[in-house]
């Protein structure tokens, strides 16, 4: 083996501990939620996006707060409400302490290249214009202000929205959402005891204290990029590991040609697209990610079951005729997706 | 005497007045007759008897001013006319014209769908064609045409309830001939029965006769034993690893994977016993597949021809005790 070969699996396994590290922290903040806050350590070792969903209080905002706080880098944090306009995110006008007016960075400006994360709570309560703008930010880190482009190198974007409420909510137009590498759907934790933990033990009882209580900035924040290219580039994947993969993104789009079968359903009218370039993709990046992560230099298929739901349920659009039971049908279609395609 | 010469003089001069007169009143009319206009003629067609399906045809021959035109549109449209009556077809055809006049034939063609118990008197509806000439119309009325219409069955039916085959108002239909085929039957069974033992004995030469009835495993068996004469090239591994993983998905009856195995023996308990070799064909595969680190030998044939004979022997045991 080559000096460079073992010197980029050492600085592999060195990135590994921390990735471990960076997991831990966040685990220790957040109660029964550890398969969501791996999925979240892969996106950010894949510097995708991700977009929490859930019910109210089961403990998004403070996950997402936990992460960024353990990630390290400028955060800045933004609450979606209805009369949030593009220009709010990018400056704000004042009468400056000589009592003129005056014009100064927004939140997405101001701290610059070093903005790591940008929180976007309650997303869907913003109007589809500030949606537009974060597309932007989204694909390609960057925004257009006072006659000058401003980069992002190291930006992530956290957000979430609450599936209950839908007054004076705008749903994410699917070009938005097709951003987001992951959408994660948070449910509270079954488990008797961590519940009765969350009910009972104080620390949980002021989400302030809690987030503050982890470790801040464990990684740092500005080698991201060049781990993520690093680790996509040593994780080998096989030709048969990448026909798996090419079989369950084409079947995820035309079940009728697998001979998948959903009740109640027509596969040939059920999906009418998702998994495009894009998205298939963040699969085949995030699926390396994941065998990283459990310390294999090759993807086997269970890398892509551990990440196939985060990335694909959102993705998929389906026939408006079934979107009374939607999420349930797209559910039964990955899991017969899994269950059909053969490996190898 | 010359009274009478006057008389006859005036005589002959009214005679040849009134000749003149007649000889013109003949040969110069004085005003020319206006054409006539309407239905000229007409074919309708016997109006009783009709039953129920059948055509009606009706023509009618319409006279109309030489510079009046037909409206295509005027024409009753094809279609239902009543719950029992459709019009066919309905179409026209110039048939003459001169300077004063034009003659259109309109042809109709109704099918009737009443089906009436007794004789019963309809009516085809009246319409009206329009001829136009600028921006003047002339209606010409069709008028409503009568008939009777008389019922599918015999006036006076014989045998209406009579047991008496012979007499009987309803009777089978005659048996029909048939040719006889005993000969070609036989034939076509020698036929048969040589061409399935043909199949069967191909089968069994191939070994995929009791196939579907045998074990995956035995069957992942035979096809790495014939790879294995072939274990020099790279692809013969990876084919009898396949071969093994079908096996497996079929027995499990979906795709199979090593993060399942847990499940699979606890559903297949007769299998529990080989867990651990299992796990280890599982492992093995990945590496061979996925990592690409692993050359194949042929003691890696003989470890999977091992595992699907234990497989199959297992399976074939549990059979017996069930």
């Amino acid at each position: 083996m080559s000096n460079a070969a073992t010197q980029s699996d050492n600085y592999l396994n060195d990135w590994h501990h921390q990735a471990i590290t960076l997991q831990n922290n966040i685990n220790q903040t957040i109660l029964g939620q550890e398969n969501i806050i791996e999925l979240m350590v892969l996106a950010i070792f894949c510097r995708g996006h991700i977009l929490l969903e859930g019910d109210v209080g089961v403990g998004k905002t403070t996950l997402l707060r936990a992460a960024a706080e353990s990630l390290g880098g400028d955060f800045e944090r933004i609450e979606g409400t209805i009369d949030l306009m593009p220009h709010d995110l990018v400056y704000y006008t004042h009468i400056a302490s000589d009592g003129k007016p005056a014009v100064s960075e927004g939140p997405l400006l101001k701290h610059g290249e070093d903005l790591s994360i940008f929180f976007f709570n309650e997303i869907n309560r913003a109007r589809p214009q500030v949606h537009s703008l974060l597309l932007r930010v989204m694909a390609e880190r960057s925004v257009s202000a006072f006659n000058k482009t401003f980069h992002f190198p190291h930006l992530q974007v956290f957000a979430d929205r609450n599936r209950i409420e839908k007054d004076e909510t705008f749903e994410l137009p699917a070009a938005a959402r097709d951003r987001f590498m992951m959408e994660l759907h948070i449910k509270q934790p079954r488990a008797e005891a961590q519940l009765k933990e969350l009910m009972f033990n104080t620390r949980y009882y002021d989400a302030d204290k809690l987030v503050d209580s982890a470790d801040k900035a464990v990684l740092p924040f500005n080698q991201l990029n060049d781990i993520a290219v690093m680790i996509q580039a040593q994780i080998h994947t096989s030709g048969a590991i990448q026909d798996y993969g090419y079989h369950l993104c084409q079947a995820l789009r035309r079940p009728q040609d697998y001979d998948i079968k959903i009740s109640d359903t027509d596969s040939s009218k059920l999906v009418l697209g998702g998994m495009g370039p894009r998205g298939i993709s963040y699969l085949a990046r995030s699926a390396r990610a994941h065998a990283w992560l459990k310390q294999r230099n090759n993807v086997i298929p269970e890398d892509f079951h551990a990440v196939i739901r985060a990335i694909s349920k959102h993705r998929i659009f389906i026939n408006p005729v079934y979107n009374y039971n939607g999420e349930a049908i797209i559910e039964e279609l990955i899991s017969s997706v899994l269950n059909t395609i053969p490996s190898p | 005497m010359g009274i009478n010469l006057f008389f006859k003089h005036k005589m002959d001069t009214r005679n040849f007045v009134a000749l003149t007169l007649m000889l013109l009143m003949f040969t110069c009319p004085i005003h020319a007759n206006p054409v006539r206009t309407g239905i000229v003629e007409q074919s309708l067609g016997r109006d009783f008897g009709i039953l129920v399906g059948d055509i009606i045809e009706h023509y009618y021959v319409v006279q109309v001013p030489a510079d009046y035109s037909l409206t295509p549109a005027s024409l009753p449209p094809d279609g239902e006319l009543d719950y029992w009556l459709e019009l066919l077809n309905s179409d026209y055809a110039l048939i003459a014209e001169n300077a004063q006049m034009r003659r259109y034939r309109l042809h109709f063609t109704f099918q009737t769908f009443y089906a009436p118990l007794d004789v019963r008197a309809l009516v085809i509806p009246s319409f009206t064609i329009r001829f136009n000439a600028d921006d003047k119309a002339h209606p010409v009325v069709i008028p409503a045409w009568g008939f009777t219409m008389s019922p599918l069955k015999e006036i006076a039916p014989r045998g209406v309830a009579s047991d008496s085959t012979q007499n009987a108002f309803m009777k089978a239909d005659l048996r029909p001939i048939t040719v006889p085929t005993d000969d070609l039957q036989e034939q076509i069974w020698i036929l048969a029965t040589g061409f399935i033992i043909l199949v069967l004995f191909w089968l069994s030469l191939k070994g995929y006769l009791f196939a579907f009835t045998r074990s995956p495993f035995q069957q992942a068996y035979h096809q790495v034993k014939k790879l294995r004469k072939y274990h020099a090239e790279k692809s013969a591994f990876t084919q009898a690893l396949q071969a093994v993983h079908q096996a497996f998905n079929r027995r499990a009856k979906q795709a199979l994977f090593a993060h399942q195995t847990d499940d699979f023996v606890l559903q297949h308990p007769e299998l529990l016993a080989y867990k651990e070799e299992i796990d280890n064909f599982f492992q093995s595969s990945a590496e061979t597949l996925y990592s690409e680190q692993k050359k194949a030998s042929p003691s890696d044939f003989d470890q999977l021809l091992i595992l699907c004979r234990q497989l199959a022997g297992a399976e074939k045991l549990a059979l017996k005790k069930s």
